[in-house]
């Protein structure tokens, strides 16, 4: 289906466009808001986001943990050489590293998983208009090629300042 | 009260993104300026590394000079970062909005180049990867795992990659914008970093839950490095002064307290090079100022019970170790500039309410509490290898040469001049931060008084 | 048309005011059960006192470490609860305001903390000729003597703390105290509400607040080092005073939620104390348990790491050997156990999770004063002076005595609160309408937002 974009420089105005939409038949799957700045959850309309990202953290600080675990347990059995008067295998000295393991690995899978749940890098962007980073709110809504006319007038009326149609 | 300053999203972008897309004369010869500088440092390396350790003040017993002293320099400023970023990010300090970013940033090159310390203090660097990398490089020669010099690059690197990757995933949105700002080369080069953004509830939902996920990890790895750091000096019974239970926190606070005060000069810096007055405004330094009583509090509480702690056992060596630090030439006026310039001067200005909102005042103490701190560090170092072997033959003085100066100094050009060149390509103040500071702003009518009011949601 | 305050059901001030005024007239059953009940468990532990004086005397120091365990473990807790309003109420935090009143209130208990603090005093000798943080050893004799020390200074320490918080507590219900005097048709006194009395107030109570944080971080340093490690031979923990400090807030803000959960179901006051009130300070539950964990992992590396035999004596004495029972349920209540149960999202925005965490914390805390007094009252008086720990002291096994004490400190601590409580409302009534006044909930695009105005 073709995508349509609609650019509001009031985001009351765009509010009131996506309540519009919504009782034009348009769900919550149907659109996406783009905007330059975080919004309160809900401000527009949409759903509560759902995402995993607290899994990310868990499944790297377990990898980490072990690597960390390893590192330090193999490398002192392959050369076991008394220091200090400390045993070979040490807990403190290991569990430090291993905490820093653990939240490296923590750290770096959080990331993957903001990119991940993010779905970035995203090559296939669709619709999209510069004005939107300097303040315009944006509104893309997947339309049938029979409703587009209709949908505009929508966004005319709502107050849409400009509306982009995908191939224009 | 706090004064608050609405603009449109496109003067918030046309003025935070003026620097970028266009820099003044005077900032390629500042460039210049910090790059001759760390242009200086590498020379004098390598020299050193021509020549040997000889050629730097160094000798028994004072093994560790300037080079140490400066390493846990910059370690404490990469503290900034998280405590201005996470803590504040955490607490939903809304104050902490221009601030983030630079403090961020600083964070990175600050542990970068103290990271370079420890290589260019090993004389033979080129050997420093034998007892730090865990691999058998040659004849079943491991790392030594109990040693707290192993632990402190475990520490660093992963401190180092989380704020790098913070500072990365928070540019986002930042560079989305300069996409949208810019024609050519420079397009093409922000339309690759900033990964198809395009500002997405989803996208934005994501974004502040890794702020908060991600100021959650960075915190508890901010304490470790600098405790790490510390243990270099603490676990070591060899050296009188060093073998104390408080260094861990007492060198945290340290880190924190000279942290912040770093992120107050530079913000004060960035206030003035870009004209970023209506964005960087008195009430931020006045919550800064309060911030840093608090903390400058804290660090001497730590610091009186590191003193006190360390006469408590009543042994000769350790009361003649404070002796010397504190009574004796030629340690005693930097004990004194280090008193004075590190809590009783900042401090006693700061409680001023005017003072605190003086953009001089506070530039001044900013910087007077980073001297008195670099000066806490050399006195924790020098004065109790100077004394650390029973015979008194074998006690030493420590005069750093030149080449030690001017690789200090240029540490501190290199890391201006990576500043600048960050600030040249990426926004220092995060524009969606302010735009969202912005959205969030309300007011509450009482009585007659209309009361700034923060919207949260329900 | 704007909602009052976001909270079902609404209220207005005078609605709260009317409410807290009349519940403050009335004395339900179960409060006059409950103080029963810490009435005479507080006399049991009198009793129990009286018995193990009779039986021990002063000479001895041993058989007193249960009783100084429990005045560290009031004064760590109950003691310290005050710390919650000076701290939050700097911070502007307006999650406080349910929750300061019942911390000031604690402030009573101090009165109880000096009583027991007194007998303490004949267990401890000068600090002439050994090792304590008033330097009067023989490597520095051309000191020469401080009166009194470290008796004298560390009551005066105490008795400073306490009455900087009977203060706070004073002026902090006086605007209270006179509201309810007014309804009830009595004389209202001095106190009426000008703008210049609430400036001063407001001044005052940060002024006093500050002071009595620092006297309490003083207080706990001098009295935890004066009556334990000075009394352990070559014991030098510099973190230790900080862990004690530290320990202060953690029990402080640990009493302070348990209290107030208490208050929600008992005191049936669900419309004003609610999930995110616990839900705030069980963030700062858990950042202080984890400096809890790094304050005792720092002091442990170094001795671990330092291997000397002194070292390794104090941590059998205090960790591995002689208390490790103690140790153990004290790091993993003060630590484990709060860290897995507030690890979780769903746990801390509750009203049961931080309340749990928080028994966690308070009993491990208890663990942990026993720990490290009943340790260090176990050395022999002829002992202290020695230049290291050489010999490992028994382990002392708390005996009915020493249990009725604990119990019975604890319970008169209790006791105390509830008599404060009938004379100072335990709600703050000003904080809350004040609180309410700056709350409310506006429409913002297509969702409500709650509005919080900033105080200062």
């Amino acid at each position: 289906m073709p995508q349509m974009l609609a650019l509001f420089s009031d985001d009351q105005e765009a509010a009131n466009a996506t309540e519009a939409l919504e009782q034009a038949g348009y769900g919550n799957d149907n659109f996406d808001i783009l905007t330059d700045a975080p919004y309160p959850e809900g401000a527009f309309g949409e759903r509560e986001t759902k995402h995993k990202l607290y899994v990310f953290p868990f499944i790297g600080a377990l990898l980490g943990l072990s690597v960390a675990l390893l590192l330090t347990t193999a490398t002192q059995i392959a050369y076991p050489l008394v220091t200090g008067g400390k045993p070979i295998l040490s807990l403190p000295p290991m569990l430090i590293i291993s905490y820093e393991g653990t939240m490296l690995g923590a750290i770096i899978f959080t990331v993957i998983g903001i990119f991940f749940e993010s779905r970035v890098p995203n090559l296939r962007a669709g619709l999209y208009d510069p004005r939107i980073t300097e303040g315009y709110v944006g509104i893309t809504v997947d339309v049938a090629e029979d409703r587009l006319n209709a949908v505009e007038q929508l966004f005319r009326r709502a107050g849409a300042e400009d509306v982009l149609k995908e191939g224009s | 009260m706090q004064e608050r300053v609405t603009r449109t999203h496109e003067e918030i972008n046309s003025e935070l993104l003026s620097f970028n897309l266009k820099a003044p004369m005077w900032y390629w010869g500042l460039v210049g300026f910090m790059g001759t500088l760390a242009l200086g440092a590498a020379i004098s390396f390598g020299i050193m590394l021509n020549r040997g350790m000889g050629v730097t003040g160094m000798n028994r017993p004072v093994m560790w000079g300037l080079f140490l002293t400066d390493f846990i320099f910059w370690i404490g400023i990469s503290h900034a970062g998280v405590m201005l970023s996470a803590i504040l990010r955490l607490s939903k300090a809304e104050w902490r909005r221009p601030a983030t970013r630079a403090a961020e940033v600083l964070t990175v090159f600050s542990l970068m180049v103290a990271a370079l310390h420890p290589v260019v203090h090993a004389g033979r660097p080129w050997r420093v990867i034998y007892w730090v990398f865990p691999y058998d490089f040659a004849r079943g020669l491991w790392v030594n795992v109990r040693s707290p010099l192993v632990w402190d690059p475990a520490a660093i690197f992963t401190y180092l990659t989380g704020s790098t990757l913070f500072v990365i995933v928070a540019l986002i949105p930042d560079i989305a914008v300069l996409r949208d700002r810019t024609r050519g080369v420079r397009h093409k080069i922000y339309r690759a970093l900033a990964l198809g953004w395009r500002g997405t509830p989803r996208q934005w939902k994501l974004q502040i839950v890794a702020g908060f996920l991600l100021s959650a990890l960075l915190l508890p790895v901010f304490v470790s490095v600098h405790s790490i750091v510390s243990w270099d000096f603490a676990v070591n019974i060899g050296v009188e002064g060093w073998h104390a239970t408080i260094f861990a926190p007492y060198f945290v606070i340290g880190a924190v307290h000279s942290g912040v005060s770093a992120v107050v000069t530079m913000m004060i810096v960035l206030r003035g090079m870009f004209k970023w007055d209506k964005y960087i405004r008195p009430e931020h330094l006045d919550s800064l100022g309060r911030l840093l009583i608090v903390i400058a509090t804290a660090w001497l509480f730590f610091f009186f019970i590191e003193f006190t702690f360390a006469l408590f056992s009543l042994e000769s060596q350790e009361i003649a170790l404070r002796d010397l630090q504190v009574f004796t030439w030629p340690f005693w006026p930097l004990f004194l500039a280090f008193i004075v310039l590190g809590y009783i001067f900042p401090v006693s200005m700061w409680l001023s309410r005017r003072v605190r909102r003086s953009i001089k005042w506070m530039l001044i103490t900013s910087l007077a509490v980073n001297v008195g701190m670099w000066l806490e560090r050399f006195l924790i170092i020098i004065p109790g290898l100077a004394r650390k072997q029973p015979l008194t033959f074998d006690w030493g003085t420590y005069h750093p040469s030149i080449f030690e100066i001017t690789i200090v100094v240029g540490a501190f050009g290199f890391v201006f001049f990576l500043l600048l060149m960050f600030a040249k390509v990426f926004p220092l103040i995060p524009l969606f931060d302010i735009k969202e500071g912005q959205t969030l702003a309300d007011n509450i009518q009482v009585g007659r008084r209309s009361v700034p009011a923060l919207r949260i949601e329900e | 048309m704007e909602r009052r305050n976001g909270h079902p059901p609404e209220f207005t001030v005078a609605e709260y005011v009317k409410d807290l005024a009349n519940r403050h007239a009335i004395t339900g059953p179960r409060y006059r059960r409950w103080l029963w009940i810490t009435g005479l468990l507080f006399l049991s532990g009198v009793v129990g006192f009286v018995a193990r004086a009779a039986i021990d005397g002063f000479d001895e120091r041993q058989p007193w470490g249960y009783f100084a365990a429990t005045m560290a473990f009031l004064l760590t807790t109950f003691v310290s609860a005050p710390v919650v309003a000076v701290a939050f109420r700097m911070a502007g935090a307006h999650w406080r305001r349910p929750m300061v009143r019942i911390a000031e209130l604690y402030s009573v208990v101090g009165v109880l903390v000096v009583v027991m603090f007194i007998p303490m005093l004949f267990m401890v000798p000068s600090a002439h000729n050994r090792r304590t943080m008033w330097f009067q050893g023989d490597t520095l004799g051309s000191m020469g003597k401080i009166f009194g020390a470290p008796h004298v200074y560390d009551i005066l320490a105490l008795v400073a703390v306490v009455i900087a918080g009977l203060a706070m507590l004073w002026f902090s219900a006086k605007a209270d105290r006179t509201q309810i005097r007014s309804r009830a048709g009595e004389s209202v006194g001095t106190w009426l509400g000008s703008w210049k009395q609430w400036n001063v107030l407001w001044k005052g109570l940060v002024m006093l607040g500050g002071l009595y944080f620092m006297m309490l971080i003083m207080t706990q340093a001098l009295i935890s080092i004066d009556f334990s490690m000075a009394l352990v031979p070559g014991w030098r923990d510099a973190i230790f005073p900080a862990q004690q400090a530290l320990a202060s807030l953690h029990g402080g803000l640990a009493i302070t939620i348990l209290t107030l959960y208490l208050l929600r179901r008992y005191g049936h006051m669900e419309q004003y104390i609610h999930m995110e009130h616990f839900w705030a300070a069980s963030k700062i539950l858990l950042a202080l348990s984890l400096l809890w964990f790094y304050f005792w992992w720092s002091g442990f590396i170094v001795f671990w790491y330092g291997r000397t035999p002194l070292e390794q004596n104090l941590l059998d004495l205090l960790m591995f050997k002689t208390y490790k029972w103690y140790f153990y349920l004290a790091f993993g209540l003060s630590f484990l156990a709060p860290l897995l149960t507030l690890l979780w999202n769903s746990v801390r925005r509750s009203t049961f999770g931080p309340t749990l965490a928080s028994v966690f914390i308070l009993t491990g805390l208890l663990f942990d004063k026993m720990r490290v007094y009943v340790a260090a009252f176990s050395i022999p008086n002829a002992d202290i002076t020695d230049h290291a720990l050489a010999v490992l002291p028994a382990t002392n096994i708390p005996d009915v005595f020493d249990l009725m004490m604990v119990v019975g400190g604890i319970s008169g601590a209790v006791f105390l609160f509830l008599l404060a409580a009938r004379v100072v409302p335990i709600m703050s009534i000003w904080e809350m309408s004040q609180g309410i006044k700056l709350r409310t909930v506006r429409r913002f695009l297509r969702i409500d937002m709650i509005v919080m105005g900033r105080s200062e």
